[in-house]
């Protein structure tokens, strides 16, 4: 009896679960699976079939798998290098080049896009140089396009691998690698043998979180793809909702985010076929690895680090601040035209600024709050309770973070566009927090999951073994032990909600505009300045709240030694 | 951590409420100027506040229609460059008909259907070009065909922009034009750019040396010292029709009436005025850099478009969206 009362207990985290997941992932899905696969609401392939036939759909399928797997490997590479450098070396810079490495994460990736395009867009600051220096009225680099797309990804994509990979080498047990250096392998040796074989998992993971997000990304896409007419899924579906005058547009962007699905999906099985089934449960405590000193190379690595980070994040940056303060757009630079002018409009002109930057702070936080508990909810049934259907459980959750947002966006327009249950959410603030919500589970559930993995279940077993409740279990053994975890997540999943378009594009409404719409729609609709202005206030805003985030972390979970 | 939490939690709770007397305007009208609009009409109008959904006409539109299947519309008011679908929420008993009293100096060809929609003020599409970049002006509309801008030619797409579509499906019936200028057009290299404000501003940085462009934006710009201006084509501008109308069951009619009362007074068309418009009422003196006493404008077949609409549109798509 008491047995059974207790299992039933066990399994109460997933009503809230199970509730969040039917209405905003299931019924959605149903509902988008629906509209491209019927029409005029009888069953019909015909959308289907129009989408596959249209050459054009194979030349956008191709563009995102170009864009994505290059990004994926190159962000990849460069995430893991630079993880491996700054966990495993004696690299220069402590605090200030790690805090550098994360800066792009910080930067919504739209106004990335816009930043590499001051800098390498046709009337950029590189090729504006370049044209002056050279007499030659064509620009040197053409950024619009596959190429620039995959550099932008790239550049604000790596901070993904790079802090999956850290998480990944940080649990990895010192013990391990100590013991390899004992029996006599060099440094180097014992990186390539011993460490990233360990990490590999961590590798794998956050390629696949780079391969997701870069073929779900929408903004880069957009910003740096349309003056090319270069379309990737999440953009084409884009256009396809907004083409309205073609016949059943809404049912072929349907179709078309079902190929994307499939897609999404054949890339999940995959990792997990491949890394699923190798368990590393390694740690038992955070402790120092033995650090490889780089020697005299010590010195240029830390140079080329720094400069790294200045070409690809200061540049920027200070393009997006510069083209802020310009007054008269198109004359040459110069200090009598350069002004806060922008800034004043943008802060004090429209009032919609305000408005929206407290609903991005809204969503943000509640978003990432509801995420974190519901991840350690779905961890805790899956690691711990061993839930019959656990892989169901993390398909539905990884879905919607691995599918475009456009396709996750039109999923929740289509079903939630009549009140549901006399519920309405069309046109109000909270059928965003529904999408992100959603959309960043998936975010918050990988480090609660890695951190629940990586903790032995030994402990709780004593805390449940010495009469513990399994809620006096979780809020006295195992959420302390995850706090570290539990935070990174809910920063994890607010950093991006904050600044997030994708999503809020197709779901805003008036007076329920996120920050990230505002700087898109000023952008979209060429107010260069305005927009450079917004995105410069957006960039220190997202910045100050990491630092505040940190400090706050800092001092809720004081670093053990 | 936890307080900050109950703060943000807090907010929520408050909500994005709608205020008493809160106006929910839907437009493709440029943000900052018709931001500058609403701070002008509150302090004239005070308690009455507007909210405003902006984006590109064809996004607009696509809101509005979702909207209308759900049957939940929020805009009071609409405004928007796409003239056509104004007559189909006319036809569909979607707007309710108002005419201010100084609407009724308002020549008639602006008012359409009863007053149901209006033009409040005039926008022109024009060849404008960068000052810096070209010496020799270009006088028509065929020079954004010529090959000495090659690849320096913008224009906006209809796909987002009701401008651009008025503007297609001006010049596609036109025996003069035709799809055989689209298809020199996209010869001559032309970047198609979402919105007009785009194309003027990268008109402004010189990425474009010549565009076909919204006058108002270039009048702006110029005005702020940005090294661009534009022609009168030889054939005509082409008169962009951006219509404004109350829609049937707007909630505060009240409020989305003195928006309309308060564009149509000379105040507000002197604001239209200040921002590079021409002003619709008479009597009220243009922007500068205005071309021509006498407005030479390419005429519209609205019937030809009503009928071709997809047509233009998949068209174009083949045109200019498959390589």
């Amino acid at each position: 009896m008491t047995g059974r009362r207790a299992r039933l207990g066990s399994l109460l985290p997933l009503v809230p679960v199970a509730t969040v997941l039917l209405g905003a992932v299931c019924y959605p899905a149903l509902v988008l699976a629906w509209y491209g696969l019927s029409r005029d609401a009888a069953p019909s392939v015909a959308n289907l079939a129009a989408v596959l036939a249209d050459p054009d759909t194979w030349r956008v399928l191709r563009n995102t798998l170009y864009v994505s797997l290059w990004t994926t490997l190159l962000a990849g590479a460069l995430g893991t290098g630079l993880a491996v450098l700054v966990s495993r070396t004696d690299l220069p810079g402590g605090a200030v080049v790690q805090g550098g490495l994360v800066l792009p994460y910080l930067v919504p990736p739209f106004i990335g896009a816009m930043a590499v395009l001051y800098v390498l867009g046709p009337t950029g600051l590189f090729n504006q140089a370049w044209m002056a220096l050279s007499g030659s009225p064509e620009p040197a680099v053409a950024i619009y396009g596959g190429g620039g797309i995959v550099l932008a990804m790239t550049l604000y994509k790596y901070p993904i691998a790079y802090l999956t990979v850290l998480a990944g080498l940080e649990r990895v047990d010192p013990a391990l690698e100590e013991a390899a250096r004992s029996a006599g392998a060099g440094p180097w040796r014992t990186v390539r043998d011993v460490t990233v074989p360990l990490a590999a998992p961590s590798i794998a993971a956050g390629m696949t979180l780079v391969f997701l997000s870069a073929m779900a990304e929408f903004g880069t896409p957009a910003i740096l793809g349309f003056p090319a007419k270069y379309f990737v899924l999440a953009t084409k579906i884009y256009a396809t909702v907004l083409d309205f005058d073609r016949p059943y547009n809404l049912h072929l962007a349907a179709a078309l985010s079902l190929l994307l699905v499939a897609l999404a999906g054949l890339v999940l099985a995959l990792q997990r076929w491949w890394f699923g089934e190798r368990g590393f449960a390694l740690v038992t405590g955070p402790g120092r690895a033995p650090v490889v000193p780089l020697g005299r190379a010590r010195r240029w690595a830390g140079a080329a680090v720094v400069f790294f980070l200045l070409a690809t994040s200061a540049l920027p940056l200070a393009a997006v601040l510069l083209t802020a303060l310009t007054r008269a757009y198109g004359r040459p630079l110069g200090l009598d035209n350069l002004g806060l002018e922008n800034f004043r409009l943008v802060l004090f002109q429209l009032p919609a600024v305000w408005r929206a930057a407290r609903n991005s702070l809204v969503l943000a936080a509640s978003a990432a709050t509801v995420c974190v508990v519901l991840a350690l909810a779905v961890a805790y049934l899956r690691e711990r309770r061993r839930l019959r259907g656990g892989a169901v459980l993390e398909t539905v959750v990884t879905l919607p973070f691995a599918v475009p947002g456009t396709v996750l966006a039109l999923a929740i327009v289509l079903a939630f566009l009549k009140p549901v249950f006399g519920l309405r959410l069309y046109n109000t603030l909270w059928i965003i927090l529904v999408a992100y919500i959603a959309r960043f589970l998936a975010l918050a559930l990988r480090p609660v999951a890695a951190a629940l993995v990586q903790l032995h279940p030994a402990l709780e077993e004593a805390a449940r073994a010495s009469g513990a409740s399994l809620w006096r279990t979780l809020a006295d053994v195992t959420v302390p032990l995850l706090r570290s975890g539990l935070l990174a997540a809910w920063i994890l999943a607010a950093v991006p909600a904050l600044t997030e378009l994708t999503l809020s594009v197709l779901l805003w409404s008036a007076g329920n505009e996120t920050i990230g719409v505002m700087a898109f729609n000023l952008h979209e609709e060429g107010q260069v300045l305005l927009s450079a202005a917004l995105a410069s206030v957006i960039v220190a805003v997202s910045l100050a709240g990491h630092v505040l985030a940190r400090y706050l972390g800092g001092t809720a979970a004081p670093r053990e030694t | 951590m936890i307080a900050v939490l109950l703060l943000l939690l807090s907010a929520v709770a408050v909500g994005p409420a709608i205020a008493q007397g809160t106006v929910t305007l839907y437009t493709s009208e440029s943000q900052d100027k018709v931001n500058e609009m609403k701070a002008d009409f509150e302090k004239r109008q005070p308690g009455v506040s507007l909210n405003i959904y902006r984006s590109g006409t064809q996004v607009v539109i696509g809101k509005l229609q979702a909207e209308l299947q759900a049957g939940a519309v929020q805009a009071d008011l609409v405004w928007m460059a796409d003239l056509d679908f104004f007559a189909q929420l006319a036809r569909k008993q979607l707007l309710q008909p108002y005419a201010p009293p100084e609407a009724e100096r308002v020549p008639a060809k602006f008012r359409y259907e009863g007053d149901r929609y209006h033009e409040v003020r005039l926008i022109f599409n024009t060849v404008g070009f960068n000052t810096l970049r070209v010496k020799d002006r270009p006088t028509s509309w065929k020079d954004l065909a010529d090959g000495r801008y090659k690849g320096k030619v913008g224009m906006a797409s209809p796909f987002y922009s009701g401008a651009a579509f008025s503007t297609l499906g001006t010049l596609v019936p036109q025996p003069a034009f035709g799809w055989d200028y689209f298809r020199r057009l996209k010869d001559n290299g032309v970047v198609v750019e979402q919105s007009n404000g785009t194309v003027a501003q990268k008109l402004a940085s010189g990425e474009f040396w010549v565009a076909s462009v919204v006058d108002f934006f270039l009048r702006d710009m110029k005005a702020k010292g940005s090294p661009v201006d534009h022609v009168w084509p030889r054939e005509g501008a082409i008169l962009i029709p951006t219509p404004i109308g109350i829609v049937q069951g707007a909630r505060n009619v009240a409020g989305a009436q003195a928006f309309l009362r308060y564009l149509y007074s000379p105040d507000g068309q002197r604001l239209f005025v200040q921002q590079g418009y021409v002003p619709v009422l008479p009597g009220i003196e243009g922007p500068k850099g205005m071309p021509p006493e006498k407005l030479d404008i390419l005429p519209t077949d609205e019937g030809y478009i009503a009928a071709h609409r997809e047509e233009l549109k998949a068209r174009y798509r083949e045109l200019f969206e498959t390589k």
